[in-house]
């Protein structure tokens, strides 16, 4: 049982943001990030945070997965915020300590830099929440389709990510199961050296490429008996809708970007 | 010295929202040379059990002790798992080494055996499970057929003389061949080497035939341990619990559902079709 290990980490639900198209939330996403990027003083800085205080509750994503989201990032932002800190060069002198000069402009910059990346990533997090990893295929799919007159496989490389997110599961499910197969046979994965544990690995990671191959294997097979061939001429089960909602939130964020870019460039 | 399982129970991811209760409150003992058979239906925490034996999952509640040694000591789990073989189902997917021989030697040499204790126990080990060592030996185990694959895999746990061994659905996917021959495997090894067997299995008539004691799970729970004669004549709860009868007990079921009185409940066709040609005889 590895169900401890959310991957895709997509929270079912039925608010307004999980209904939005994911198309829309992708191109929002887009927006998102490009009024995060855009903003540069602090003041301003309160739009974007409003917006993902916004976006959680709209979202009805309780606020434990703001934290759950920044927690693999810690120690990047800290590095960030640290190497800023230090780095950055400007003439109002705060600190000055033996060799540690700290000045005005070095702490704006550390936080700018640090409360970016957290709005990135606690925003970017509730499209990965809100929208089931089907759908997230489907909608990139759909918005790469116009690649294809330049012969990119769009639907190709969908199915390839549909697929690969459906085997998450299955392939850890299996490495649990050889793992404790070879446990039993007095393996042992956690003691030793760097070098010995890559070792101890082997006999986990042959019997797994031979069981995925010939997963892979099966899976082609089922399909062409399927008469799967490709995205040529394919119709869908569950068609993508633009709703007015869909116009309401880009129109929204829209404004928003167009507000901060007007914010920032006029004198004030 | 037995296997000692004691008020057993295990709850999966416990305190989180997943919290799952698998078994509760198990009180069961394997003892020396036996054979007992487990059934259960899907889910009511069979491979969960037999994952305790060997230490592979500890108790969130009560012990279990090998010949006397606590499961939950680190230390001793090395040892432990030389005791308690465990063939899981489909064991040929654990198969990785280059040779044959080398995957088989894979457990004893975990053990920390020398090359020279290592190169009998393999080829013990091949000629048990019916693979001929100067045959088999230098082949890659990927080249074997399906059931010499899960006989060659099955010898990667014998070679490390386990004291008990645990097989869950052993026969998985098997034709009735391959069944046979791994029945009369395990039944050999129990007769020439004493080694205590623990079978799940979801054949009642292979369970019926060879288990000196039946152990039957219900949502986590052990429903009873009793002789095959006492379990299979409770079948009516058996067949409530989603679980199958073997096949001279469905006959008894059947004949007296149409008023032939049968007064035993046989559990094993032999015992059946004596019965029933006695009655014939008699008749005439």
């Amino acid at each position: 049982m590895t169900a401890n290990i959310s991957l895709g980490q997509y929270l079912p639900g039925n608010s307004v943001v999980h209904r939005l198209d994911p198309r829309t939330k992708i191109f929002l996403m887009a927006l998102y990030i490009a009024i995060v990027f855009v903003v540069k003083s602090l003041v301003v800085f309160l739009l974007p945070v409003v917006l993902l205080v916004a976006m959680f509750l709209f979202a009805q994503v309780p606020a434990s997965y703001f934290f759950s989201a920044l927690k693999p990032m810690k120690w990047l932002l800290v590095f960030m915020f640290v190497i800023n800190l230090f780095a950055t060069q400007g003439t109002t002198l705060w600190i000055d300590w033996k060799f540690i000069h700290i000045t005005q402009e070095a702490v704006e910059q550390a936080v700018y830099i640090t409360l970016r990346l957290v709005l990135l990533v606690a925003g970017t997090s509730i499209l990965t929440l809100t929208t089931s990893p089907i759908a997230l295929t489907d909608g990139l799919e759909k918005l790469m389709s116009p690649l294809r007159k330049l012969r990119f496989p769009a639907h190709e490389l969908a199915m390839m990510m549909t697929i690969a997110l459906r085997f998450i599961p299955t392939l850890m499910e299996e490495t649990d199961r050889i793992q404790k197969a070879q446990m039993a046979r007095g393996a042992d994965f956690e003691s030793g050296n760097i070098f010995q544990r890559a070792k101890s690995m082997i006999p986990v990671l042959v019997p797994l490429f031979v069981s995925a191959f010939r997963r892979a294997d099966e899976l082609a097979m089922a399909m062409e008996s399927r008469c799967y061939h490709g995205g040529e001429g394919r119709t869908r089960m569950r068609e993508l809708h633009f709703h007015w909602r869909d116009l309401f939130a880009t129109l929204l964020l829209t404004a928003v970007l167009v507000g901060i870019i007007l914010l920032e460039n006029l004198p004030l | 010295m037995p296997i000692i399982i004691e008020q057993l129970s295990h709850t999966y991811l416990p305190g989180s929202q997943l919290a799952y209760p698998a078994l509760s409150d198990v009180s069961l003992t394997v003892q020396d040379g036996e054979f007992l058979g487990i059934i259960g239906h899907t889910g009511s925490g069979k491979s969960t059990l037999i994952q305790h034996l060997n230490g592979l999952l500890l108790p969130t509640a009560g012990s279990v002790l090998v010949d006397g040694l606590d499961t939950r000591e680190k230390k001793l789990r090395k040892q432990i798992r030389s005791l308690v073989g465990m063939v899981f189902q489909y064991p040929e997917y654990q198969l990785f080494e280059e040779t044959v021989e080398r995957d088989v030697a894979f457990g004893p040499k975990n053990m920390g055996l020398s090359e020279e204790e290592i190169a009998p126990r393999v080829e013990e080990a091949l000629r048990l499970v019916g693979l001929n060592p100067s045959e088999f030996s230098e082949k890659s185990p990927f080249e074997l057929s399906g059931g010499e694959k899960r006989r060659a895999a099955l010898a990667g746990i014998l070679a490390m003389r386990p004291k008990y061994l645990v097989l869950d659905e052993p026969m998985a996917g098997l034709d009735p061949r391959g069944r046979r021959e791994i029945l009369a495997l395990i039944e050999s090894l129990r007769s020439d080497y004493g080694t205590g067997i623990v079978m799940v299995s979801h054949s009642m008539d292979d369970v019926a035939m060879f288990a000196d004691r039946i152990a039957v799970l219900d949502k986590g729970s052990l429903f009873m341990v009793a002789s095959p004669e006492d379990v299979f004549s409770h079948s009516t709860e058996l067949l409530e619990m989603g679980l199958n009868l073997p096949q001279a007990t469905q006959l008894v079921r059947a004949l007296r559902a149409r008023g032939i009185d049968i007064q035993h409940d046989y559990f094993r066709m032999e015992e059946l079709a004596a019965d029933l040609i006695g009655r014939w005889n008699h008749d005439r």
